[in-house]
């Protein structure tokens, strides 16, 4: 609670005892004098306000209302329904600070992920420096506990680094001499030596940070509409209050005391506070829920669509499947699993070849190259080498064939490397694509959750592309396609039914769809420009169950703030309705107002634990 | 150029919104956005007008709101 929260509480609290004072004390004068006086503790400011407002021509203003409604209570000798008026007033008010005191506070937690300082390494000498001033190509130490200032890469040192603020996986990551280190990352174990590789205003944290702190900008339907709602709803009200205060009476005659006490209850309830306050708070809180799994939210507007989804593209390589190769399955022949890696790893320790990384990757052990000898690279077969002074062939079919050794034909999708040692065929690797380990269920669970259409847009051919498409059970396939007939596609599925249409790629190649969908969604983003310019949403990890999380949090959002709306909009009308009936209690009016504010502030705030 | 600031405790929504159409209004300003829920306040105009602009910022809050304030971010 802020200072000035804290002096207002005292201030109801002083009122409300000699509120209550004033409620037990039977002589009438003393009574009244009482409730004044709470009526003044508490409002005095409120009053004040209200008149240089006056001054101002700035009369649509709820403190200025307030004041009227009170005012005209007392002009009718309604003493105790002044004084508690103003007094739940102030206590709405009051819990409307702290809750958005509140919410601001998590918001802010979410943005501390900012690096404080960089520790940089100039002439020799370490150097405490906020990290807007450390230079490309310099060399930062971050030490465990510390939280990687910049992007760069590692020069020196082997650490795991717990990624968790940028994309909501758990699970640590590891990184040793030339790995990628990105800001935002903490270092969890010991020492490293990163080279910087750009200053920070491009660096992946300072674009995140950007990002989330102007998804403000991109607003809502639903927030334009409060918008514009709030600045006719008060004048309205007004509008609504006069006639009633006057109409009856002058024209049907009837008592001016009780039209204008009626009239009095609506300005009670001419604030719009409790839309105005939680629309976006919701907005804001879904969005911030939904950065911290790591996917960020470009604005709410962003947000309002992705609840409507329910078709959804997505693009093959990279996003259903891991992109690149992978050893999908190991085929010895004669010797183990493990003889015929080891050979292959040796085999291909030189290369640089796509194919070649994949080999040593999956072999996973440290490879002592001074066992090879005479590499040579055989354009279009493969490679020859000498491994512990014996020949080895590592390459296609035709390689092997070529010297006289008898070799299988496997038939396997994907890419195969043959191996053959010491003359002889020691077996073959198959790598391919492989499909992300969560891609399956993410789709299934996409559908249960209403997506109608699940469609595969790929620039690889057919039979690929079926493979992976009836393994996922993807409704529809869509192969062969260049950018161009992506974009085609994805604007005839756009035009299909109700609905809206996202578009889920790796955002390297599909900017042009990205853009052209209702929801662009960037996958795998971490480290990459391209993806976080071009889509509407960014998925930080690599996993496509972020697209389901994405889609729930929308619509959970976007339900909260469904609720708030009509919640407000029925209980303010009804509380206008019912005076206008002759129900015209102004504790009644002021509870359900500040009732129904409390409870909007309260429901938005729910958006923060999404 | 785009300028930055911290702004002290707004505490009602549509008080921000007021603000925000005011500083919009002021002369020189091309782009405002006042963030009720950050408490922040972009500001868009020519560098020279930034000096002038601030004390006028301040003086359009403070007519919704008596302690609105306004420090560099």
């Amino acid at each position: 609670m802020s200072k000035r929260q804290k002096r207002n509480l005292k201030r109801i609290i002083t009122a409300f005892v000699i509120f209550i004072a004033g409620a037990i004390i039977p002589d009438i004068t003393i009574k009244i004098a009482l409730q004044m006086i709470a009526y003044l503790t508490v409002g005095y400011d409120v009053l004040l306000s209200a008149v240089r407002k006056i001054f101002r021509g700035n009369i649509f203003d709820e403190e200025f209302l307030m004041t009227l409604a009170t005012v005209g209570a007392i002009i009718m000798q309604e003493f105790s329904e002044a004084a508690m008026v103003m007094l739940l007033f102030q206590t709405g008010e009051l819990f409307q600070g702290i809750a958005v005191g509140k919410s601001r506070k998590s918001i802010k937690e979410l943005m501390k992920i900012k690096p404080e300082f960089a520790t940089v390494l100039r002439d020799g000498e370490e150097v405490k420096l906020p990290p807007e001033k450390v230079e490309k190509g310099e060399l930062i130490i971050v030490l465990p506990g510390e939280r990687v200032p910049l992007d760069g890469i590692i020069e020196e040192g082997t650490s795991s680094f717990d990624s968790s603020s940028l994309t909501g996986e758990s699970i640590p990551v590891n990184l040793g001499v030339d790995g990628k280190a990105i800001s935002g990352m903490i270092n969890l174990d010991s020492p490293v030596k990163i080279r910087v590789s750009g200053v920070y205003a491009e660096s992946t944290i300072a674009k995140i940070l950007h990002l989330v702190e102007n998804s403000a900008v991109h607003k809502s339907q639903s927030e334009k509409f409060i918008t514009k709602f709030s600045r006719r709803y008060t004048p309205l009200v007004l509008l609504a209050a006069v006639i009633t205060a006057f109409l009856p009476p002058l024209a049907f005659g009837a008592s001016f005391s009780v039209w204008i006490r009626r009239a009095l209850v609506f300005l009670v309830v001419s604030c719009p506070c409790a839309l105005v306050i939680s629309v976006p708070l919701s907005f804001f809180g879904g969005i911030g829920a939904a950065s911290k799994r790591g996917i960020l939210i470009k604005g709410s507007s962003h947000l309002e669509m992705l609840s409507k989804v329910n078709k959804i593209a997505f693009d093959k390589t990279g996003t259903l499947t891991r992109g690149g190769f992978f050893v999908t399955k190991i085929m010895p022949q004669g010797v183990s699993e493990e003889r015929l890696m080891e050979i292959a790893a040796l085999g291909e320790s030189f290369s640089t070849h796509p194919i070649a990384l994949s080999i040593i990757n999956a072999y996973g052990k440290a490879i002592d190259k001074t066992r090879v000898s005479d590499v040579v690279n055989m354009a279009g077969l493969g490679i020859k080498a000498t491994i512990d002074s014996k020949e080895a062939l590592l390459g296609n079919i035709e390689l092997i064939k070529e010297q006289k050794i008898d070799v299988p034909q496997i038939t396997e999708p994907g890419s195969i490397v043959y191996i053959a040692y010491d003359k002889e065929y020691i077996g073959a690797i198959v790598l391919a694509d492989e499909i992300k380990p969560d891609s399956k269920e993410a789709i299934e669970t996409l559908k249960e959750n209403g997506i109608r259409r699940t469609v595969m847009l790929t620039g690889d051919n057919m039979l690929v592309a079926q493979r992976i498409g009836e393994k996922l059970l993807i409704d529809e396939i869509h192969a062969s396609l260049m950018p161009s007939d992506k974009v085609e596609k994805a604007l005839s599925l756009k035009e299909d039914g109700e609905g809206k249409l996202a578009f889920a790629g790796d955002g390297i190649n599909d900017a042009p769809v990205l853009s052209c969908v209702d929801v662009g969604i960037a996958m795998g983003a971490l480290g990459s420009d391209a993806a976080i310019e071009a889509a509407d949403v960014v998925i930080m990890n690599d996993s496509l169950m972020a697209v389901n999380d994405s889609i729930k949090i929308a619509r959970k959002t976007m339900r909260i703030v469904r609720q708030n709306i009509i919640i407000s909009l029925v209980i303010k009308f009804g509380v206008m309705v019912l005076s206008t009936l002759g129900f015209d209690n102004m504790y009644a009016a002021i509870f359900a107002d500040v009732g129904v504010m409390v409870l909007a502030v309260l429901n938005a705030m729910r958006t923060l634990r999404l | 150029m785009i300028k930055k600031y911290e702004v002290s405790e707004i505490d009602c929504a549509v008080c921000a919104g007021k603000i925000e159409d005011a500083i919009k209004k002021l002369d020189g300003v091309k782009s405002a956005q006042l963030n009720f829920i950050m408490q922040t306040l972009t500001v868009e105009a020519e560098e020279g007008d930034f000096a002038r602009l601030e004390k006028e910022i301040v003086k359009a809050g403070r007519k919704t709101e008596r302690d609105f304030e306004i420090s560099e971010a």
